[in-house]
């Protein structure tokens, strides 16, 4: 299986279920989590299945195309299930089977890894699941985000979709992995995971980014206050992506480190109250007419 | 009497917390049982990850009867005179429907009283078990909880399922939203998704057939098994802790064994980073030949043969990257030596009011020597070394990655840039022992810088205001104590750590605010009294007796402590915990100090000087032998003395010299025992603590 056809596979079981298909979001972004569609979507009480492929980059793991299987720039395929279904780990496992997974044939383990997003207070149980001994998937229960606890409990599932296709196409590169029949990945994005990797690691001008965090703060500051969320938000995002690339300059101390992180979090809870109030406003004539 | 199974069917739990859930199914189900007068012949619980089972055996099908006493009016009150009933027994009875004969009158503490007995019919256990089992799974308690319905249940991992048969009768009782019966899911891969129970024989059977192992100590043991094989297979030795073993088999429902090999190439990464990469994050064990690491490892599958290979494809592929970004993170670090590491230490924070980690190192290198030259060392300039390039390896990208390399790695490193095997040693070590179970540093080099290290840490956070508690010890101040001790003790140094303590406290004048350096030896000196009551098992009192001595020579106390535990029984030894106690209480709050022979008016005064001259003369040399057993013999001489002294000698004497004289000499009496211990401590027959207070009650 190519692996486009592997993402068109992901969309036609998943529609099935019932998700709506968004497209990705026009940001950098660390992973799936931070489109607004999980972000916002798994606050408050409306029932939600969603799914969508989020180009994601994490500079820290970039490896100047040099590893197998690490890089920094991928594609996550993202499920919000809200509420849960009871049989929510046959519904993951049978998307397994529909990419041509024998479930027999292979070792698929559900291992205990609960997952943090600090920036986004979010915090949530799960599993990392792991085929053959490569983890493909975060199988979580969100228990909060934003730092509000939710209800009801969204369920999130996030495929790391390349190595899932090396599994499929019995490649121990990512590098080799057939894109369609014509093109592999190596040829798609190699060379630009490399120019990544060099401005990353070393051309990235950290007084330059660190000036930028500040600005897109003070701005998603001043968005709040005009109570606008989702422009707010995409400024707390913003945020996000500069502060892994401080990280990977390795320009922070774990206690700035630290400190960082929190003002993300400041911003993203904030979003997420800001957010909620408004909702509450619009949905007014159905929980309280007056 | 019946069979009981409760299957509570969950998601996959963290293999970590399943013992403990395992415990507290036993425990809350025993509880209950017990509650509703529950008889049965046994009771276990079985568990993997998706399933803790509870199984009770000849549980019985009636509740016991039981019989309860209502407690009346006293006899007396009861029956008149003729022994008939008063007005205040009738009215007892009326109030309980009952009729006056059936008052039985029973002797109380407080005297005898009229009694009325009630007894209950137990109930059937089929009603009473839906009503008890609910509350058992609520008794259970895991570490982290969470939500996934509505329901507002909590617990580690979403349960999906209840199974509860009694014999063959499926108990039906609701929790959350579910309901109990008679279905349950089999192994994942080998056994089918919805098997249909028939009685509680037929649950065991099934989920054999199944493919669920669900007793933990068989899953142990059949990892074990597969990894003998396959080591005689390929004549390598499996590298693998109890823990691995146990995180393996509790990690699965179904264990089979995977046997794989990376390429050769990796093998010239230092071992500890092949067996970390391969345990930590696979859980695969590796395999060494002799002192050599191997390209072996073998994983283990939940399920059934890997026939085709496709799982062992799988793992080789996965170790293949894992270790190409090990050997990333290895050519890396090789690239800036360990000295220049060191230096770049200045620049990471160790704690706020401690300074950097390069001022934390430079408090080793002090503290290292200071304990050299109490201890004696081979080679002062290895150990200087060393505790210089201790703490270099924190800036490694491999301790980055592997935090549990620390000082592993340090050591690995250092070796390959040509230091001598002593300094390479004394590093890789100095984190010994890491838990109050873990094994010691063997160097002497290592067991000094692990001193030194653990030292720094317990000074310089409890001089800057740090004090943990039980549930709160962000600095490992407990973990650094109990290894300080355990090294002391095991490696009888010659080491007196309250001196050791005292003559570093310079290098801590830097804090602001800080604590006197007492609280140091205080603290050392409580988790010593731990050490010894547990891991020696020395009876409390003999340990209050020597820790109030203060000494600082851990290795001596522990001598000290066993040799009072040799003699305590003995009459004579008995004795003289009475006479040193009545000495030890007159001469308390007393500021009495010193003492003149000339003053000495009674025989008794003169006789108990002279015993205690010769004591005190033989004691010396004992002391410096270790020979406590002896010292405890000497003083045991001073026994009779200071019993006559107080049988002859007015110690409160109104003449204020002679008091004053007599005080001082029993003070240099109590004294010398100290060098025991506090004997008054020790609870003998007819020498009670409270006792002891009692007469110095008396006398001030």
């Amino acid at each position: 299986m190519n692996f486009q056809d592997l993402l068109l596979a992901l969309q036609e079981y998943w529609r099935a279920q019932g998700c709506l298909l968004e497209q990705p979001l026009d940001l950098e972004v660390g992973a799936g989590t931070f489109h607004p569609a999980t972000f916002f979507g798994v606050l408050g009480p409306r029932p939600w299945r969603v799914a969508y492929v989020e180009p994601s980059r994490r500079p820290t793991d970039g490896r100047y195309a040099d590893n197998p299987m690490r890089m920094q720039a991928y594609y996550q395929y993202q499920v919000i299930l809200k509420p849960v279904p009871p049989d929510v780990q046959d519904l993951y496992l049978q998307s397994l089977v529909s990419l041509g997974i024998d479930l027999k044939r292979h070792d698929v383990r559900f291992e205990h890894d609960d997952w943090k997003g600090p920036t986004l207070g979010a915090a949530g149980l799960g599993w990392q699941v792991v085929l053959d001994g490569l983890e493909i998937s975060q199988f979580t229960y969100f228990q909060q985000m934003g730092g509000i606890e939710l209800a009801p409990i969204s369920c999130e599932l996030t495929y790391g979709t390349e190595r899932i296709a090396m599994v499929l196409q019995g490649t121990n590169s990512v590098w080799e992995l057939r894109w369609d029949q014509a093109h592999t990945y190596g040829e798609l994005k190699r060379e630009s995971e490399r120019q990544f990797c060099a401005y990353n690691f070393e051309a990235a001008d950290v007084g330059l980014i660190a000036k930028l965090f500040e600005e897109h703060e003070a701005a998603a500051g001043q968005l709040l206050q005009a109570e606008l969320p989702y422009p707010a938000y995409e400024q707390a995002a913003k945020c996000s992506h500069l502060f892994n690339l401080l990280d990977a300059r390795r320009a922070l101390h774990v206690t700035e480190r630290e400190r960082f992180i929190r003002r993300i979090q400041r911003l993203t809870r904030g979003c997420a109250e800001s957010y909620l109030k408004l909702s509450r406003g619009q949905h007014k004539p159905d929980t309280a007419p007056d | 009497m019946r069979d009981l199974v409760l299957e509570i069917g969950v998601e996959e739990i963290p293999p970590g917390q399943l013992p403990e859930l395992a415990r507290q199914l036993s425990s809350a189900a025993q509880a209950e049982l017990k509650a509703e007068r529950l008889a049965y012949q046994a009771l276990r619980v079985d568990y993997t990850l998706r399933r803790l089972v509870l199984f009770v055996a000849g549980l019985q099908q009636q509740q016991s009867d039981s019989r309860r006493e209502i407690k009346g009016p006293p006899k007396r009150a009861a029956f008149d005179a003729e022994g008939q009933p008063t007005q205040a027994a009738l009215g007892f009875c009326r109030s309980r429907g009952a009729k006056p004969e059936e008052l039985i009158v029973k002797t109380t503490p407080e005297g005898e009283y009229c009694f009325l007995e009630r007894r209950e019919a137990g109930r059937p256990t089929v009603e009473l078990l839906p009503e008890l089992l609910p509350r058992v799974i609520e008794r259970l308690v895991p570490k982290e909880t969470m939500r996934w319905d509505d329901s507002g249940l909590r617990f580690v991992r979403p349960i999906r399922w209840l199974l509860c048969l009694y014999g063959d009768e499926p108990l039906g009782f609701s929790y959350g939203r579910l309901r109990a019966g008679r279905l349950t899911c089999g192994h994942r891969a080998l056994g089918a998704s919805q098997i249909e129970i028939k009685d509680t024989q037929d649950y065991f059977k099934q989920l054999k057939a199944n493919g669920v192992v669900l007793d933990p100590s068989e899953r142990r043991a059949q990892v074990e098994s597969a990894l003998r094989v396959i080591a005689d297979e390929i004549k390598a030795q499996p590298l693998a802790s109890p823990d691995l073993i146990a995180e393996i088999a509790d990690n699965l429902e179904h264990p089979h064994p995977v046997l794989g090999c990376f390429s050769d190439a990796f093998l010239s990464l230092p071992s500890e980073v092949l067996a970390t990469t391969l345990v930590e994050h696979q859980k695969f064990v590796p395999f060494a030949l002799g002192s050599q690491a191997s390209p072996y490892f073998v994983g283990f599958r939940d399920g059934g043969a890997d026939e085709d290979g496709t799982v062992r494809a799988g793992y080789e592929r996965v170790v293949g990257a894992r270790l190409t970004d090990s050997q990333f993170f290895f050519e890396l670090d090789r690239r800036t030596a360990l000295v220049e590491r060191a230096r770049a230490l200045r620049t990471v924070v160790y704690q706020e009011k401690l300074g950097s980690v390069w001022d934390k190192v430079g408090r080793i290198r002090k503290l290292a020597q200071l304990i050299a030259e109490q201890v004696g060392t081979s080679d002062p300039e290895a150990l200087d070394r060393s505790a210089f390039l201790c703490k270099a390896d924190l800036l490694t990208a491999m301790v980055g990655e592997f935090p549990t390399l620390q000082g592993i790695i340090g050591g690995a490193y250092a070796k390959l840039e040509g230091e001598p095997d002593a300094v390479a040693l004394a590093i890789r070590e100095h984190y010994l022992p890491r838990t109050a179970e873990d094994e010691l540093p063997q160097s002497e080099g290592g067991s000094v810088l692990s001193l030194a290290d653990k030292l720094d840490t317990l000074i310089g956070s409890l001089a800057s205001g740090e004090q943990p508690s039980g549930s709160r010890d962000p600095f490992g101040l407990r973990r650094a104590a109990i290894g300080v001790i355990r090294i002391a003790l095991a490696k009888s140094l010659k080491l007196d750590c309250y001196a050791l303590i005292r003559r570093a406290e310079n290098l801590y004048h830097f804090i602001p605010n800080r604590r006197p350096i007492s609280v140091v030896e205080n603290y050392l000196g409580e988790r010593l009294y731990q050490v010894l009551l547990r891991q020696y098992g020395i009876a409390y009192d003999v340990l209050d007796a020597v820790i109030a001595a203060h000494d600082g020579n851990f290795g001596r106390v522990l001598e000290k402590a066993r040799s009072l535990e040799a003699i305590r029984g003995a009459e004579r030894f008995r004795s003289l915990v009475i006479a040193f106690s009545r000495a030890c209480h007159i001469t308390r709050d007393q500021s009495a100090h010193g003492f003149v022979p000339r003053l000495f008016r009674e025989e008794a005064e003169r006789e108990l000087w002279r015993a205690y001259l010769k004591a005190e003369g033989q004691i010396k040399p004992l002391l410096a032998c270790g020979d406590f057993a002896g010292v405890i013999e000497q003083l045991v001489g001073l026994r009779q003395p200071i019993d006559r002294y107080f049988d002859d000698v007015l110690v409160m004497t109104p003449d204020r010299e002679l008091r004053q004289n007599r005080l001082g000499f029993l003070r240099a009496i109590v004294e010398l025992f100290l060098n025991i211990g506090d004997l008054s401590r020790i609870v003998v027959e007819g020498a009670g603590a409270a006792e002891g207070r009692k007469d110095a009650k008396g006398v001030s």
